[in-house]
């Protein structure tokens, strides 16, 4: 512990990227503080719902089957950005991604070796992400990094790189997103990840003067049960197995072909079908066949035993849902059942422009001295509104990293 | 099925928490690296999710809905939960990386929820093992004169000068074989129920894969939680294996005394360097390192499902190994028939309950991990 002595790098969140910046601050020698605006028992961000992270590797190793090469990283990075990718920020990630499973390795981070998911581009946190965030939090605390829960911020002086009342030699901001005040602003959406990524911080910041990138309109989506709690659901809440059945909007009818989309990508496919309908509000219909083949859920499925039947329990229009399942074919025994579905973001798109140091950048081009960015409030700089599986977890571990250790370079310089 | 939020209520509130939680774990899977338990609920959720969709042909789908056949969403059975129930180690490492756990509102503690499912198959009778301990010391008191019982008694018979070899025998032997064969029967229940026609198939030859579950068994390599052992694990680990260990020590003791009494007609007590006072001291001096151990853990808490089930076990396991020690100091004094009757009365009382007994997890658990190696076999794993 620091005890009374003014911390000189302050680390804003309480996720991946912050806990690497803080880790790696405190070993460079830094007397660190970590403010994580979640209680104990939330804490992480969104790194608790996560599980894996993108690794570009040479040959296959304990924790990754096969290989995935540097420019193979980039090239997807490219396409999931539809080419807005940062070059250098991309490249530095791509290559740094290869060193951090040892890295986090060597900071307690246990990785699954056996029963994994086939994936040749990830590595995955044995227990997932919060058994990840526990062990990273245990060796900051082991460390003597000074970690004050509930401890939420609303600004950070771009000039000096104060967050009241604290007045640190460097900050990193490190604190997520902006998913929660997007929820807050669009009636219907249902937020998976935690509720404490609020984007004050970045909001500030950006009135501040500090150059956005991204969009503050994107987000990434899935479909989730409707039922779901307003925040935290995580990985659980999603809505699977739309081509066993129909997928209809809030009077009964069809709005896309179940069948065309049945890869990985399908949750983000429907994510943002749902959302772009005008009541954000629709439901997957199955009927007794479909049920069975329908992937498990958490959220037992509203039944009915005639078509009609579930269209009232869905609050839809009977004559325009037989239609539907007449068109789709697919829906045809009884008896039929239903759950109803919501936008559910992820993760928010829009952020923090930083450079190769994970400086803050300002409009005018000109990157701030001692305020430092990583993780989700940055990774638009290299994901743009794109995704990909493992790389937010990536984006956070690398750039924490490095914010940590040039935020502690220039406290002690 | 209800929605993950809500809390069960009423009589099947175990089985219903358990089952809601296991549907949680199987979508969820995060945890899958951590242990049979997890790897079972993971292999069971796979198999609900694709009952259909792998094997039906649009022909068999016509019959399947052609014959009324009752539909319901997939869910866990019974049987799929007793079996997850009795695989789980209680180590704690999926509740402390659960991103549902409390305060979530979805709550999820499997290890607590799986632990009351465990409870269900045991029900305690400490008053039975009580008045049988009572019983025994009062018959002994009453019966054998009282010259006989406060006497020194040495040398070769010493014990059967106060309770007769066929008395104790026959009083031991009945609750034990009684016991034995009521257990045996509920566990064959327990792996008829586990073992359904389909994963029949998935599992392959129990007989091959009994070398796996002896293995797990006798080493608890579930507490390891796939990497990730958490500190309660070790110590738990080491008194779980000293009470074991220190109780098939006994049990071999007495089997030796057995051999003895049988087959050289040599008769106890025996020389403190012989084969079963050897066993039988070390394995004591286990069990009450154990016993002792395990209830200063368990009121240590950590995930605490408070379950009186195992207090009952360890004091009994406690006793009856205390008491057989303090047997071996003493019985050189006057206070050795007394002491006889006390060992004796703690044996029979744990023989008379074992079959309702939390001792009951150690053949459901056999059972259990042996249908896992099964399907890990089954797996290519």
């Amino acid at each position: 512990m620091t005890g009374a002595l003014p911390e000189q790098v302050l680390v804003i969140g309480g996720g991946l990227a912050a806990l690497a910046a803080a880790i790696s601050a405190r070993r460079a020698g830094a007397r660190v503080t970590m403010l994580e605006a979640a209680p104990r028992e939330l804490r992480g961000g969104n790194t608790r719902h996560s599980r894996n992270l993108r690794i570009a590797h040479d040959g296959p190793t304990a924790q990754i089957p096969g290989s995935y090469s540097e420019d193979e990283f980039m090239a997807d990075l490219a396409k999931a950005s539809e080419g807005r990718a940062d070059p250098a920020l991309s490249r530095l990630l791509a290559r740094a991604s290869s060193d951090l499973p040892g890295w986090l390795a060597a900071q307690g981070i246990v990785f699954q070796k056996r029963d994994i998911p086939h994936s040749r581009k990830t590595a995955f946190f044995l227990g997932g992400g919060k058994a990840a965030v526990n062990a990273l939090y245990a060796t900051a605390e082991r460390l003597g990094v000074r970690v004050l829960y509930g401890a939420g911020v609303d600004s950070v002086d771009l000039g000096s790189g104060a967050a009241k009342p604290f007045h640190p030699c460097a900050t990193v901001i490190a604190c997520g997103g902006m998913q929660a005040a997007m929820q807050a602003a669009r009636p219907g959406f249902i937020n998976r990840g935690t509720p404490y990524a609020r984007g004050e911080v970045l909001r500030q910041a950006l009135a501040d003067g500090a150059e956005a990138t991204g969009d503050a309109d994107a987000a990434h989506l899935v479909a989730v049960d409707a039922r779901s709690p307003h925040a935290d659901g995580g990985i659980v809440t999603r809505v699977d197995g739309m081509e066993y059945g129909m997928a209809v909007d809030a009077r009964g009818a069809r709005f896309a072909d179940e069948t065309a989309v049945t890869g990985p990508t399908r949750y983000a496919t429907w994510g943002r079908l749902v959302a772009d309908l005008p009541e954000r509000s629709a439901a997957l219909v199955l009927d007794a066949l479909g049920i069975e083949r329908a992937p498990l859920s958490v959220f037992p499925p509203l039944e009915a035993p005639t078509l009609p039947e579930l269209a009232e329990r869905i609050g839809a229009d009977a004559a325009t849902l037989e239609a539907s399942a007449r068109e789709a074919g697919r829906v045809t025994r009884p008896p039929f059942f239903a759950f109803p579905m919501r936008p559910g973001i992820t993760f928010t798109c829009f952020g923090l422009r930083v450079d190769e140091t994970a400086r803050v950048v300002r409009r005018d081009g000109s990157p701030c001295v001692n305020v430092f960015a990583a993780g989700m409030i940055m990774a638009p700089n290299i994901l743009g509104t794109g995704y990909v599986a493992g790389g937010g977890m990536t984006v956070g571990a690398v750039f924490g990293r490095i914010a940590g250790e040039e935020a502690a370079r220039h406290a002690l310089a | 099925m209800r929605s993950p939020e809500t809390p069960p209520s009423g009589s099947l509130a175990p089985l219903a928490e358990a089952r809601r939680i296991a549907t949680i774990c199987a979508v969820c899977n995060y945890c899958n690296g951590f242990c049979e338990a997890m790897r079972a609920i993971e292999r069971r959720g796979d198999h609900l999710s694709r009952r259909a969709a792998a094997a039906a042909s649009p022909r068999e789908d016509r019959e399947r809905g052609g014959r009324g056949k009752s539909v319901a969403a997939p869910a866990f059975s019974d049987g799929d939960i007793a079996y997850i129930a009795h695989l789980c180690h209680n180590c704690g490492n999926c509740l402390t990386s659960c991103q549902y756990a409390p305060p979530h509102v979805f709550a999820v503690d499997a290890p607590r929820a799986l632990a009351e499912v465990r409870s269900l198959s045991w029900k305690e009778r400490p008053w039975l093992a009580l008045a049988i301990f009572v019983a025994v010391v009062a018959l002994t008191v009453v019966l054998v004169p009282w010259g006989t019982l406060t006497a020194r008694h040495s040398g070769e018979g010493a014990f059967y000068a106060v309770i007769p070899w066929a008395t104790m025998t026959a009083a031991a032997l009945a609750p034990f074989l009684f016991g034995t064969a009521l257990v045996g029967a509920r566990v064959a229940r327990f792996w008829r129920a586990l073992s359904r026609p389909d994963d029949v198939r998935r599992g392959g030859s129990a007989w091959r894969a009994i070398p796996l579950a002896i293995r797990d068994v006798a080493s608890l390599r579930n507490l390891e939680g796939g990497g990730i052992p958490c500190e309660r694990s070790i110590a738990r680990r080491f008194l779980h294996h000293a009470l074991a260990y220190g109780f098939l020590l006994c049990f071999a003791a007495t089997c030796t005394a057995t051999l003895y009494h049988h087959g050289f007609g040599w008769l106890a007590p025996y020389p403190l360097s012989s084969l079963p006072v050897i066993l039988g001291t070390v394995g004591g001096i286990g069990m009450v390192i154990g016993a002792a151990g395990l209830a200063v853990a368990r009121r240590g808490g950590g995930t605490a499902f408070d379950n009186t089930g195992d207090f009952v076990l360890l004091a009994q396991l406690f006793a009856v190994a205390a008491s057989g020690l303090a047997l071996l100091a003493l019985r050189d004094t006057p206070a050795m028939g007394l002491l006889l009757a006390v060992h004796l009365g703690t044996v029979l009382g744990f023989f008379a309950t074992l079959p309702f007994g939390r001792l009951a997890h150690a053949p459901y658990r056999l059972t259990a991990l042996l249908k896992a190696a099964m399907e890990r076999k089954a797996d290519g794993a």
